[in-house]
């Protein structure tokens, strides 16, 4: 499976939100991390008759296509919300203001 | 919620630190420490009332497994929660939260009320358990000190076991009027500081209270210099006497005492007695104020070298059929042991 973002990359982006009221890129990155779970899981998988193999395959090519819309939603989203591209660092704007440092 | 519960806060990003610290104020009730790193904190010294730790692990922070091993070695009743991103740092803390070295692993982004409510359900039974403990404490101290507790390994009413010891009475001489000269009020609490230096003075001497009777103690001695112990305990108990204006008496005898609970299953209560234990109690009636009146096979056992001989003299003592030898030791008498 083909990926823009890297396993280190998403959960850098899930880090800098750590509660879902500003976590919508995270909430990508976190399905994202999922579908590769899901994918390696199909890859791991026993074969025992020709209807697991094309069971197992469907599945895999399937959280293939989700993960590569999925990987282009979030490149828009991080566009959109003018995320610093090199270094993935959540714009300063969209921060929650804590109250308490 | 207990206000005494202090939760520990490790978050290396300072704006994530500060929501999450944030967030638990708002919980009320608890208090906070936040830190940018593990290594700021001691996890042998944690700060007082520390009960629940959160550590908000980010992808480019060290593995926290040494610290949180060290952490739960150090402090097993320390709560202990892990916040990780899902992927390689969860599957990764997963095996410890398994082994029981992280308590609860939370996934990011998290749901802020999941996480209150996780950390409230953790602050009221950490609240639950200290206040258990603290009970647990208050109700020993009503209990008899020292190695008489094993008796209550089987705290079932009526079970009884037979020991060598000494046993010591005081009482205070002319209390009644002492009380009529004063308030209840101001007379419990002189008592209070009488008896409480006396058991201070016992369990100094390797004695056991057992119990106060009124206006005064009962207490016992076990060990094979029990008679030495017990009769410099009483020596002890009369130069405090003599010095504060309040004349004791102490009665003093050895031997077999039956000691055990006595009671039914809704409420028991520690005793012991005997022939010995009356003895002792009719020898401290009989004493003068500020006198030790101890049986001689004491005294024999003691084996004191008194400055001033103990005036020796067999008693008829109500409820004994055979008059029994003692001795009169005045508190001038020093020992020479």
């Amino acid at each position: 499976m083909k990926t823009r973002f890297s396993d280190r990359q998403l959960s850098y982006i899930i880090d800098q939100s750590l509660i879902y009221q500003c976590a919508c890129p995270a909430q990508v990155a976190k399905h994202l991390i999922g579908l590769r779970d899901l994918f390696a899981y199909q890859q791991g998988c026993l074969n025992q008759t020709g209807t697991d193999v094309a069971v197992h395959q469907r599945i895999a090519a399937d959280a293939a296509r989700a993960h590569a819309a999925l990987e282009e939603c979030l490149d828009a989203v991080l566009e959109l919300e003018q995320w610093d591209r090199q270094t993935l660092q959540m714009p300063a704007s969209l921060q929650k203001t804590p109250r308490i440092i | 919620m207990n206000p005494n519960i202090g939760i520990l806060i490790f978050d290396s990003s300072g704006y994530t630190r500060s929501l999450l610290v944030e967030r638990i104020a708002r919980l009320g009730g608890c208090f906070t420490h936040a830190y940018e790193s593990p290594g700021q904190v001691d996890c042998a010294n944690l700060p007082t009332g520390s009960g629940l730790m959160i550590l908000n692990h980010h992808t480019q922070d060290d593995s926290p497994a040494q610290f949180l091993s060290a952490l739960k070695a150090a402090q097993p009743q320390l709560h202990v929660l892990v916040i990780a991103s899902p992927g390689t740092a969860m599957r990764a803390l997963e095996p410890m939260r398994q082994s029981g070295q992280i308590d609860a692993l939370l996934e990011k982004p998290i749901d802020p009320d999941a996480l209150a409510r996780d950390v409230r359900e953790q602050v009221v039974r950490l609240g639950a358990q200290r206040q258990l403990a603290s009970e647990h404490l208050n109700l020993l101290r009503f209990l008899p000190t020292g190695g008489l507790r094993r008796i209550f390994n089987r705290p079932e009413p009526g079970h009884a076991e037979l020991f060598d010891m000494t046993v010591l009475f005081t009482d205070i001489r002319d209390s009644s009027g002492w009380i009529n000269e004063s308030s209840a009020q101001d007379y419990f609490v002189r008592l209070n500081q009488i008896l409480g230096a006396q058991a201070r003075l016992i369990r100094q001497y390797d004695g056991m209270v057992v119990k106060t009777t009124g206006d005064g103690l009962l207490a016992v001695f076990e060990g094979t210099a029990r008679c030495h112990l017990s009769l410099k305990c009483a020596q002890a108990i009369q130069t405090a006497a003599a010095g504060s204006s309040v004349p004791v008496g102490i009665g003093l005898d050895d031997g077999l005492v039956l000691t055990g609970i006595l009671g039914t299953h809704e409420h028991v209560h520690f005793d012991v007695i005997g022939a010995h234990v009356h003895l002792a109690a009719r020898l401290c009636g009989l004493a003068q104020a500020g006198e030790i009146l101890a049986t001689q096979e004491v005294v024999d056992k003691a084996r004191f070298e008194f400055s001033f001989a103990p005036l020796t003299e067999t008693i008829q003592v109500r409820g004994f059929a055979a008059p029994v030898p003692c001795a009169h030791i005045q508190p001038q008498s020093k020992e020479h042991a």
